[in-house]
């Protein structure tokens, strides 16, 4: 008997070892956006938005409901999605925020998992530009888009698989709610 | 005791006698009849008012429901009696949203407007209706035939609505930024390919 329970100890250690990395991986495609949290009344417009959950669950429901092709395309492309967070703000003034905030959520993207996909460096405003992606295995479990200009500042957060292709193809022909976001400079 | 003298007055009784006597002051005169007063009321019965009694209230209460008519009746017919006509401006609530062809069909509004009443005067219309006629109603084809039939659409509860537009917004973000880094990179790499053929 007593054998048998330490072969069901060693059983369940190897389990711990064996999931806990890939359980850390999922955590750590997570940014914090702390640092942002002042922004929000310097900046003239703020888009601030968490959808996680139940209310992932409940935005990837109606998407199933949709009997249109691209709502369906939309539908499978999140179909893992665990979480989506996004931070904008645009400033009336250039320089009205400090970049060290910005810049430590870079730094985030310099921990282990996290692999560079794109960097952009525009002396024009100013602009940054980093897209990072990490991968669990063969499947993409996390994105982050970092996007920094003299007036604005944007963090977009995916945790879990996303087509990227698709959706940037599918952007702007969904019944996507138009938003003040400078794209141009 | 012989009680004769009691009766008829024949024999003696001196018990009799004695009291006869002490009373005599009292005694009438047979000789002479019992005078009549001199004024006589005669008191009438009164009948009893049952009828007033049972019908009085009924009566008033119904004088008072006339009154009442009347006086409505002719503030009508002078068109001073108000009439409320409400026109409800409100727009679907967030709930009722709904989902048509994979589209959702937003309200205009998330809030619910207020209900503007608007206070009228009623014109007294007279309408002559015509029992025995039955209406026949004759559908108009060229309208008809313009007419498609709608499929229902699918609604969309608050939190859903809700959820989806979050969802939407998300995208919508991730999608534009991460357009702006690949138009970014095909501009540096259509320059570097212009360069390429120009060397």
């Amino acid at each position: 008997m007593k054998s048998f329970i330490k072969h069901l100890l060693k059983i369940a250690l190897l389990a711990v070892f064996v999931l806990l990395p890939s359980a850390a991986n999922a955590q750590d495609a997570r940014l914090r956006f702390e640092k942002l949290n002042g922004l929000e009344t310097k900046a003239r417009d703020v888009v601030e938005v968490n959808i996680e959950g139940k209310l992932l669950d409940l935005a990837r429901r109606v998407m199933t409901k949709s009997k249109d092709a691209d709502a369906q395309k939309v539908s499978q492309a999140i179909k893992d999605l665990k979480g989506i967070y996004v931070r904008v703000y645009n400033f009336e003034n250039e320089n009205e925020y400090n970049i060290g905030d910005v810049d430590e959520i870079r730094n985030q993207l310099t921990a282990p998992g996290w692999e560079k996909l794109a960097n952009v460096r525009s002396k024009k405003n100013n602009q940054k530009v980093d897209v990072y992606t990490m991968f669990t295995g063969d499947v993409m479990s996390g994105l982050a888009v970092v996007v920094s200009e003299s007036k604005s500042i944007a963090l977009v957060n995916v945790i879990g698989p996303i087509d990227i292709d698709l959706l940037m193809e599918l952007s702007g022909k969904m019944n996507i709610p138009k938003i003040d976001i400078d794209t141009n400079k | 005791m012989k009680e004769d003298y009691l009766w008829d007055k024949t024999g003696e009784d001196a018990e009799i006698q004695a009291l006869e006597n002490a009373l005599m002051a009292f005694r009438c005169e047979e000789t002479a009849p019992p005078e009549l007063p001199q004024k006589v009321f005669t008191v009438e019965k009164a009948e009893p008012r049952r009828f007033f009694q049972r019908f009085g209230f009924a009566f008033a209460a119904f004088a008072a429901v006339a009154v009442i008519f009347c006086a409505v009746w002719f503030q009508i017919a002078d068109n001073k009696i108000p009439v409320i006509e409400t026109v409800a401006e409100t727009t679907a609530p967030k709930n009722e949203d709904q989902v048509t062809d994979g589209q959702i069909i937003k309200t205009p509004d998330d809030v619910i407007a207020p209900v503007k009443i608007v206070q009228t005067t009623a014109p007294r219309v007279a309408a002559k209706i015509r029992r025995n006629a039955v209406p026949v109603v004759r559908p108009n084809k060229a309208v008809l035939r313009n007419i498609k039939v709608k499929e229902p659409a699918e609604t969309l509860t608050a939190e859903e609505k809700y959820a989806y537009d979050q969802l939407m917004l998300a995208l919508s973000i991730t999608g534009s930024k991460l357009k702006i880094v690949k138009d970014k990179i095909d501009g540096i790499e259509e320059q570097n390919a212009v360069l390429d053929t120009v060397k």
